[in-house]
């Protein structure tokens, strides 16, 4: 028997079937755990917090249209969940991942110094984009990670287009600078 | 030469441009080697961040997700199809009896109205007639005495009965107090914002 589709599962789910929403959860951790670990940038904090984005969507899923892909949608609510985090916390200063955090996964195999150099240079993206006020990382976000329109990002953060554009144009210049001192 | 701004080379890369303004940007940059290499910075930005690789959470999230739904009771009960028939199939008595019960509350209240309006027109004619002239008084006397025996037919109609006017209100009683309990019972819960970790 086939597995079930996205939208079997949500269709399920939204009927109150919490198992169908736990295989989504399976299918998409990954993904919105990614959105999470960019915008956050610790690891511990980002699991919780797409697990509370989980428990967000479900609770939000009349207002999914099944007939689109459910891991746009989810990885949105995500980004936006993210977002309302880091504003809450802003006062309080963004740490940028310690060695010990570092995932295993992103060091790699084989060459053990490309290898390194490969997690250093993925350290060093991460923490620039760390740097970023949270508004100017969540659309970077949006358009790098989630490939949105100007339009698609201005409706999900609900700001004005000419904002989306200044964003992202003060958000690259940044990143860039950012970068450069990394080497 | 003018130079393309910054915003410019943005909307280009994220294909934000009208077809005419992309045109007219190529056309520059082919001639304009500035352009071309800040353009080319931008590029290299968008690979650094294309291949930041993705990486696995530590833990399964589902069984914490799963644990913190099934929490939420009524939720849990509204999941459960038997149980939503049950609840279906109570409103739906409770909708019949309440309609049933209607039409009796409804009368009653007709009735209460029409006998109040008989009351007060009673006293406002008994009123009118006080100062006319003796001639008059007799006639007063026995209109008065003609208005209390209709009002005494009217505070006696020969419906609704005492019994029946009690079960109808106790029919719309039960079936308001079935619907609104019902419906605290199934209301949508806030969301926590307490987090639960597996």
């Amino acid at each position: 028997m086939p597995d079930p589709s996205d939208r079997d599962l949500a269709l399920r789910a939204r009927r109150g079937d919490a198992e169908a929403f736990g295989e989504l959860v399976r299918r998409y951790q990954t993904s919105v755990f990614n959105v999470c670990y960019r915008l956050l940038g610790e690891r511990r904090e980002a699991e919780d917090v797409a697990q509370e984005a989980f428990i967000r969507a479900y609770e939000r899923l009349d207002t999914f249209d099944a007939d689109l892909p459910f891991g746009p949608w989810m990885r949105r609510v995500a980004a936006n969940l993210c977002l309302n985090w880091m504003e809450r916390a802003r006062s309080a200063p963004v740490s940028v991942p310690l060695d010990d955090e570092r995932d295993p996964e992103e060091v790699g195999e084989g060459n053990p110094v490309s290898a390194r150099e490969h997690a250093e240079h993925a350290e060093a993206v991460r923490a620039a984009l760390l740097s970023l006020p949270p508004r100017y990382r969540t659309v970077i976000e949006l358009r790098h990670f989630h490939e949105m329109s100007y339009d698609q990002i201005a409706a999900a953060l609900r700001i004005p287009l000419s904002d989306v554009k200044s964003y992202l144009f003060r958000a690259r210049k940044l990143l860039a600078e950012e970068l450069k001192r990394y080497g | 030469m003018m130079h393309l701004d910054e915003v410019t080379l943005n909307e280009y890369l994220d294909s934000a441009l009208a077809p005419e303004q992309r045109s007219a940007v190529e056309s520059h940059l082919v001639q304009c080697p500035d352009c071309t290499t800040r353009l080319n910075g931008l590029r290299a930005l968008f690979a650094e961040l294309e291949t930041l690789p993705e990486t696995a959470p530590r833990r399964d999230l589902s069984p914490a997700v799963i644990t913190a739904l099934r929490r939420r009771l009524p939720e849990s009960l509204v999941a459960a199809p038997a149980l939503r028939a049950v609840f279906a199939a109570q409103a739906l008595i409770a909708l019949v009896l309440l309609g049933l019960a209607l039409p009796t509350i409804m009368r009653a209240t007709q009735w209460a109205v029409v006998t109040q309006l008989a009351g007060q027109t009673v006293a406002d004619i008994a009123g009118a007639f006080t100062g006319v002239t003796s001639e008059l008084q007799a006639l007063q006397i026995s209109l008065q005495h003609f208005m209390a025996a209709s009002l005494e037919f009217v505070r006696q109609p020969p419906l609704p009965s005492l019994p029946m006017l009690n079960v109808g209100l106790c029919l719309a009683a039960v079936s308001l107090l079935w619907l609104v309990g019902n419906g605290l019972l199934l209301r949508r819960q806030p969301s926590s914002p307490a987090r639960s970790r597996s």
